[in-house]
């Protein structure tokens, strides 16, 4: 009698994981991010947020990274990309061909912005800023490339301090714990509404060329409707509260749609 | 034969007394780093220690946990380049047992209160005001003033300097003097009437205790006002912003500090002792929403957390 009942319970268990196993799989389709420009040590709050936003068509997950490699043994599969497009680019020369951009960020209707190096001390080149410590919101070696691009491949050496955000940088140069900060354009633009006196003791000294904002890639061809359905959830959220929100947090404010042609 | 089997023995015998002697008396030229840990159970001393040791990953690093292990125990077998101090209680005691080493120190709540010396460097626990400033007037757009609770004992020098830092971001900023903890609830009234939003800072006067905390962030939420806190902890009694020092940044901080020192590069005396670099923001939207106040969605990249 026992061992009848025991049964029962074992099949009914059975049939409850059965029945679940087509709602899990509704969510095993991911969105995958990583992003060298910004420096987000805690991606719990972004997460949550994309979370809750996806969950709403009960299609996706939202899977931040930190790590660049372990990002990238993910590219093959068939889901959906958010990466900064230097690495896009980046990715482009490594052979990977079979990657189709379909939306870039915005801010302000505009899909590019710039880099711009400043200090506090006036500097008559960048040479003088040789083993001098610069704060920047990307990663080192993000940060290197957009450096030593602008010091046109000299061998200047900098020693890149990694800091949460561009106002850190900001910050770090006014108060001396950096030499230099490597901001974006908007970021300074900022500092100059905000706080005129303090803009005005910063020099700017380069500015990186035009760097297109982060963008949304798949596998091309798209299959899967399930793809098409998050292309148009993920470009829908600067219409509502919440995806404003999130765009907030990834720095941006809108999408734009674009061709592969584009991104050459 | 014997004779000379048993000189060779005898001589083999004190060739391996003298090594081990030598092993025990003279140390080895010094390398490496020594990390002194108050303790690595409390997960802000761990934090920094761990980005400290992944920026420098090709050191050899020694660690001692105070927690668990002595240092005097342990201080005859190394002879470290230098001393990194994670705490006070880490700082106190290498400052008074190791002599002649570079010690740089990092979360020591106030260092101006301990001993420094020329061969002391550090990164200070406590953010800028002006960054705090900076970061209320960024989010919150329509906050103009903000009213600060100090004792004249304790912050009446930062009180007045944050006073003209407010206004370079166009606050303004009213100070309520605390005198007795006693009087907090009535000050606290009064300023409350003046002022959008209070701004919570370290004082033993006005913060004298949890139930202290608890009235003031009971009272400010019957009038619906935001407050901005300086430590995380906050959150959970209901700061709309809390702004604390990033952990992760410090230990980097520490950790190139520590690399100069190595490669003997130079360092300017306003960089042997640094403010913090990095800050780490949380940001309550349900208070935000609750308050109905109105945020800047741009400033959001800026923020860590956000509790919904």
């Amino acid at each position: 009698m026992y061992l009848l009942s025991l049964k029962k319970y074992l099949v009914s268990i059975v049939i409850m994981i059965s029945l679940a196993i087509p709602q899990v799989n509704a969510i095993e389709d991911t969105l995958f991010f990583y992003n060298p420009e910004s420096n987000i040590n805690d991606f719990r709050t972004l997460k949550k947020l994309f979370d809750a936003y996806l969950a709403n068509d009960n299609l996706y997950k939202f899977q931040p990274f930190d790590n660049k490699n372990t990002f990238e043994s993910f590219l093959q599969q068939d889901n959906v990309f958010l990466l900064s497009s230097w690495h896009y680019l980046n990715l482009r020369q490594q052979g990977y061909n079979n990657l189709q951009p379909v939306l870039v960020g915005t801010i302000n209707g505009n899909i590019t912005y710039t880099k711009v190096l400043s200090t506090k001390k006036n500097i008559k080149n960048l040479s003088k800023l040789h083993k001098k410590r610069i704060a920047s919101s990307g990663d080192k070696n993000y940060t290197n490339d957009v450096l030593q691009n602008m010091a046109q491949h000299s061998k200047v050496k900098f020693k890149v301090l990694t800091v949460p955000k561009d106002i850190d940088a900001l910050m770090s140069v006014l108060f001396g714990m950096a030499q230099g900060a490597l901001t974006a354009r908007h970021s300074l633009d900022t500092l100059l509404t905000l706080n005129p006196k303090k803009y005005k003791l910063l020099r700017q000294h380069a500015e990186s060329a035009a760097i297109i904002l982060p963008i949304v890639i798949v596998n091309k061809p798209i299959v899967k409707p399930s793809i098409q359905r998050v292309l148009t959830a993920i470009e829908n959220l600067p219409n509502s509260n919440s995806g404003k929100e999130i765009l907030g947090m990834l720095g941006w404010d809108g999408w734009q749609k674009i061709d592969s042609l584009e991104m050459q | 034969m014997k004779n000379l089997f048993n000189l060779l023995s005898i001589l083999l015998i004190l060739l391996f007394v003298n090594s081990c002697l030598q092993k025990e008396i003279s140390p080895s030229k010094p390398e490496g780093i020594l990390i002194v840990n108050s303790d690595t159970s409390v997960e802000k001393y761990l934090t920094i220690q761990q980005e400290f040791e992944t920026e420098l990953s090709s050191i050899k690093i020694t660690n001692i946990n105070l927690a668990k292990d002595s240092l005097p125990d342990i201080l005859p077998d190394i002879n470290p380049l230098l001393v990194y101090a994670i705490g006070s209680k880490a700082y106190n005691q290498v400052a008074s047992t190791i002599k002649n080493k570079p010690l740089i120190f990092s979360s020591m709540i106030n260092w101006r209160r301990f001993d420094i010396s020329p061969n002391t460097y550090g990164v200070e626990l406590e953010l800028p005001a002006e960054m705090q400033l900076f970061m209320y007037s960024y989010l919150f757009p329509d906050i103009s003033s903000l009213g600060v609770l100090y004792s004249e004992n304790h912050n009446k020098q930062w009180f007045e300097l944050a006073v003209s830092q407010a206004k370079e971001v166009g606050l303004s900023l009213y100070g309520q003097n605390v005198i007795n903890t006693a009087d907090v609830s009535q000050k606290l009234e009064e300023l409350l009437t003046k002022v959008d939003a209070l701004w919570l800072i370290s004082d033993p006067i006005v913060l004298h205790d949890v139930n202290q905390v608890q009235q003031i962030f009971d009272l400010t939420n019957t009038v619906k006002k935001p407050i901005f806190a300086y430590n995380t902890l906050f959150s959970k009694y209901g700061a709309v912003l809390t702004i604390a020092s990033d952990l992760p940044t410090m230990g980097r901080q520490a950790a190139d500090l520590a690399k100069s020192i190595i490669e003997k590069q130079f360092i300017d005396t306003e960089e042997k002792i640094q403010l913090p670099a990095g800050s780490n923001i949380t940001l309550n939207l349900k208070k935000v929403r609750e308050y109905n106040i109105n945020i800047n969605h741009s400033a959001l990249s800026s923020v860590e957390n956000i509790i919904q």
